[in-house]
């Protein structure tokens, strides 16, 4: 089997599993809200209040069908969590199988390796690190966006506007920097920046944090707000980057 | 969302590792449209991760990938989550960018996995 098979069949055995494990989690939550569910139907005042209207066997049909649910809830959610397991020892075997065709590289079997242990959990584990990063990466830049308008607004408004018509947007993502460097000199907080903008003309201020938002995606290229995707030209660019560095003889031995 | 955009980063650098031009093609396919601040956040992640097993000087002395000059530079930005400090020090753009964390966390997980010229 050629290993671009053997990457693809593994990559989507794995997130398989891992939706599977996650639907699992759905699944018991939902269980949990039914038996809780369950446990009201039982309710005494309501069986009393049930009763006098003479709809007893109705409530008791209901109780059983909640009972039904219950029970099939966690059915489901095990037979998941069981598809979640098992796609895991799948892809294994398949890195195992991949080792004795000559065509997977160490780096290619390692590869899979780590994609066969990462579990449901794990991956939104890595999801929250991530967005935790895109904080600790971006908001500096944001904050700074926001308190330089807050600071130096009025003054600096038609400075701005004018970095932005020459288009020079290297220079105000200097100014950005500056300020960035200016707060964090003053210590502080991104909430003081914020409750600082108090008393200032917040449609101004807004207008010029959009532009300093530009100026950082024009000089960075990277988006702030997300809207938009790693674009198929900066790819290919990385594409030519990657092959272009990549030697053609080792170094070590 | 997010396990996609690790799984084909593991898959970019074992593809740069191998250095299969049509592995690291379909690799940075599976990347497009995806959200370039996520990118960025995984890429920074895996580089601080990888740093904690291995050293720059390390990696320079045992890899068979090529790494950027100031890697020291880009490494230590990485970990003060100062993406401007590694921009300054690529001299370039957001591609350029990805192109040196890639390529460094390629060559730090061939060094740190012990698998040099895995090819």
């Amino acid at each position: 089997m050629a290993m671009s098979q053997l990457q693809k069949i593994a990559q989507g055995l794995r997130k398989v599993g891992v939706g599977a494990g996650r639907a699992a989690d759905r699944v018991e939550s939902s269980g949990r809200d039914l038996a809780k569910l369950r446990s009201r139907v039982s309710d005494r005042r309501l069986s009393a209040a049930v009763r006098s209207a003479g709809l007893s066997s109705r409530l008791a049909s209901v109780e059983s069908l909640l009972d039904q649910a219950v029970a099939q809830s966690r059915s489901t959610a095990q037979a998941l969590a069981q598809v979640d397991e098992g796609s895991a020892r799948w892809v294994g075997q398949l890195v195992a199988a991949g080792a004795k065709d000559d065509r997977v590289s160490p780096a290619q079997q390692r590869q899979m390796e780590k994609w066969a242990q990462r579990s449901g959990a794990e991956a939104d584990a890595r999801e929250k690190q991530q967005l935790e990063m895109v904080d600790a990466i971006f908001s500096p830049y944001a904050s700074a966006a926001a308190a330089l308008a807050t600071a130096a607004f009025p003054p600096l408004l038609p400075l701005t506007s004018g970095f932005a018509l020459l288009g020079t947007s290297k220079g105000m993502a200097s100014l950005l920097l500056s300020g960035r460097d200016f707060l964090r000199a003053r210590g502080r907080s991104r909430n003081d920046e914020r409750v600082a903008v108090h008393g200032m003309d917040h449609a101004g201020a807004d207008v010029l944090a959009g532009l300093a938002e530009n100026a950082f995606q024009a000089f960075t290229g990277v988006d702030m707000t997300g809207a938009v995707g790693v674009s198929a030209d900066v790819l290919h660019r990385v594409r030519a980057g990657l092959l272009r560095g990549r030697r053609t003889k080792p170094t070590a031995d | 969302m997010s396990n996609a955009i690790a799984d084909a980063v593991d898959a970019v650098t074992a593809a740069v590792q191998v250095g299969n031009e049509d592995d690291v093609e379909r690799a940075l396919a599976s990347l497009e449209g995806l959200d370039a601040r996520l990118l960025v956040a995984e890429l920074f992640l895996q580089v601080s991760e990888l740093a904690e097993r291995i050293d720059v000087d390390t990696l320079r002395d045992r890899t068979s990938i090529s790494i950027p000059a100031r890697t020291a530079d880009i490494v230590d930005a990485v970990r003060r989550r100062d993406l401007a400090a590694v921009q300054e020090a690529v001299s370039s753009d957001y591609g350029d960018v990805l192109v040196a964390l890639l390529s460094i966390i390629a060559a730090m997980d061939d060094v740190a996995n012990g698998r040099l010229g895995s090819s």
